[in-house]
């Protein structure tokens, strides 16, 4: 791990804040199997009705499933709604 | 969600159809350009995606850039709504004199109606006197002075408690209510036989029993005398006797009914107001014996009423008679049950049937049939008849039902 990130990873830990603001990570909030929302992206890579994959500020997230529905795309966060079998981070 | 929704509605919202390979990068181009998207699907191999109007405009440099090409499927929302208007003109004019229309006639009455009135006369006097007053249907409610209506009605039927006369949206309503009636004064009286039978109970409540259990009671007899410490009372109580009732009935041991035959013939009407045409079909029924249905269908319905335009269905069926030979020992218990069910009718509410005899009088081989029933019944007899003094003192005999005072002066 990078000094920075440690150092970082640290200072979160003592001063309780959440690591993903510290650390720029994203925030995946998931509700059942039906809808997904992620926060602090960097794009789309692929969007297939089954498939759809997002750029992270580190590596990717890949969603499988069925009848996949970007229900809004914005800056900040991206919703996914559909049947949701899937998650892969790389 | 709601209020974003709400807001590319007023603002006017786009759905684009998006083909080419480069769909991805479109996304991730509105993305990095601060374009909000949403409600991004597939359909049938082709992307699809709506984005608020005005930001449309930004996206038409990033397609050019693009292999895809975008089209425009579907605009909604508030400005091209308002569009519709401008092209049609007559389309507003006819919404705001519709709006103005509904205004003008929900401010009159369409109907009147009275409630709480005891019977019709009353109810049609009331009609007749709002009618009078001016209150029917198309006058506009501003001219109805609602407290007026309620002194007055008051005022011309004095039977009459209490009136509130109120609208509710275009139905102007009369709630009267009637005085009671002044409670019945019970008159002195006594109670006597209204059937002959065998005394089985007695409860006095008020008065002197004349009969015991066990006597035999002929019609008219005085049963409770109105008499308490000689003073007339209005007697009261209950006596309960047994009373026979009997029943003969005859019949041939023959079934006779109708069924369908199958054929059936059928007819359109065209009815306008009280005229009727005949369409199709037969003009009237071709068979004899028959049932007729009918199926009406409005055409201009309104409300509950028919319209003045119908179309009737008529479908006539043809009945062919049935006879049948019933056994005897059928047809006997047919006429027992119909004698039985005879004898039911005419008795009183509240009375008990205690015991049923049935016999079939005529011998195998007769025709008619002849049945006799008789049921034993538990019935109160009492029935009031006003007070008049006795003819003796301490006599039991009272006798007639004529309410003839005798002169007390003879004693």
């Amino acid at each position: 791990m990078q000094r920075g990130v440690r150092f970082g990873k640290k200072l979160a830990e003592f001063l309780e804040i959440p690591q993903d603001i510290v650390l720029d990570l994203p925030r995946l909030t998931m509700v059942g199997n039906i809808e997904i929302t992620l926060e602090n992206h960097r794009g789309i890579i692929e969007y297939l009705p089954e498939r759809i994959r997002l750029a992270l500020p580190q590596g990717e997230l890949m969603v499988s499933g069925e009848e996949l529905v970007l229900v809004s795309l914005a800056q900040e966060e991206v919703v996914i709604r559909g049947c949701i079998k899937r998650l892969e981070l790389a | 969600m709601l209020f974003l929704k709400s807001w590319f509605w007023l603002q006017g919202q786009l759905l684009i159809k998006v083909e080419g390979k480069e769909t991805e990068r479109l996304l991730n181009q509105c993305l990095s350009r601060g374009i909000y998207l949403w409600d991004i699907h597939w359909h049938e191999g082709i992307l699809y995606f709506r984005l608020s109007s005005r930001s449309f405009s930004r996206l038409r440099p990033l397609v050019r850039t693009l292999k895809v090409r975008v089209r425009i499927v579907e605009k909604s929302g508030m400005p091209f709504f308002l569009r519709t208007f401008r092209r049609r003109r007559m389309l507003a004019v006819g919404g705001v004199l519709f709006l103005l229309l509904l205004y003008a006639w929900s401010s009159c009455i369409w109907s009147v109606q009275v409630k709480g009135v005891g019977h019709e006369t009353q109810r049609k006097e009331l009609a007749q006197m709002l009618q009078g007053r001016g209150i029917m249907s198309g006058v506009l409610k501003e001219r109805i002075d609602l407290s007026a209506v309620e002194q007055e009605v008051l005022v011309q039927f004095p039977e009459l408690a209490w009136a509130r006369a109120y609208f509710t949206g275009t139905r102007f309503v009369l709630e009267v209510v009637p005085k009671l009636p002044p409670p019945d004064l019970a008159k002195p009286g006594h109670l006597v036989a209204k059937k002959s039978g065998l005394v089985l109970d007695v409860l006095v409540l008020t008065g002197k029993p004349l009969v015991d259990k066990g006597a035999s009671v002929q019609v008219g007899d005085v049963l409770i005398l109105g008499d308490q410490g000689r003073r007339p009372v209005p007697a009261k109580g209950r006596v309960l006797a047994r009373i026979w009732h009997e029943c003969y009935k005859e019949g041939e041991p023959i079934e006779q009914y109708w069924v369908r035959s199958g054929n059936t013939a059928s007819s359109r009407v065209l009815k306008v107001l009280a005229r009727e045409f005949v369409l199709k079909g037969v003009r009237e029924s071709p068979f004899q014996h028959f049932e007729s249905g009918e199926e009406r269908k409005n055409i201009l319905r309104w409300r509950n009423s028919g319209g003045p335009v119908e179309v009737i269905d008529k479908t006539y069926h043809e009945l062919k008679e049935v006879r049948r030979t019933l056994s005897e020992k059928e047809c006997a218990q047919r006429l027992m049950d119909q004698a039985l069910a005879h004898l039911k009718q005419n008795l009183d509410e509240g009375s008990k049937i205690v015991q049923v005899d049935k016999k079939v009088l005529s011998t195998t081989g007769d025709s008619p049939i002849r049945v006799w029933v008789r049921i034993e019944a538990v019935e109160d007899i009492t029935t009031p008849i006003p007070y008049y003094p006795q003819k003796r003192e301490g006599g039991t005999f009272i006798g007639g039902t004529t309410g003839e005072e005798s002169s007390s002066g003879q004693q």
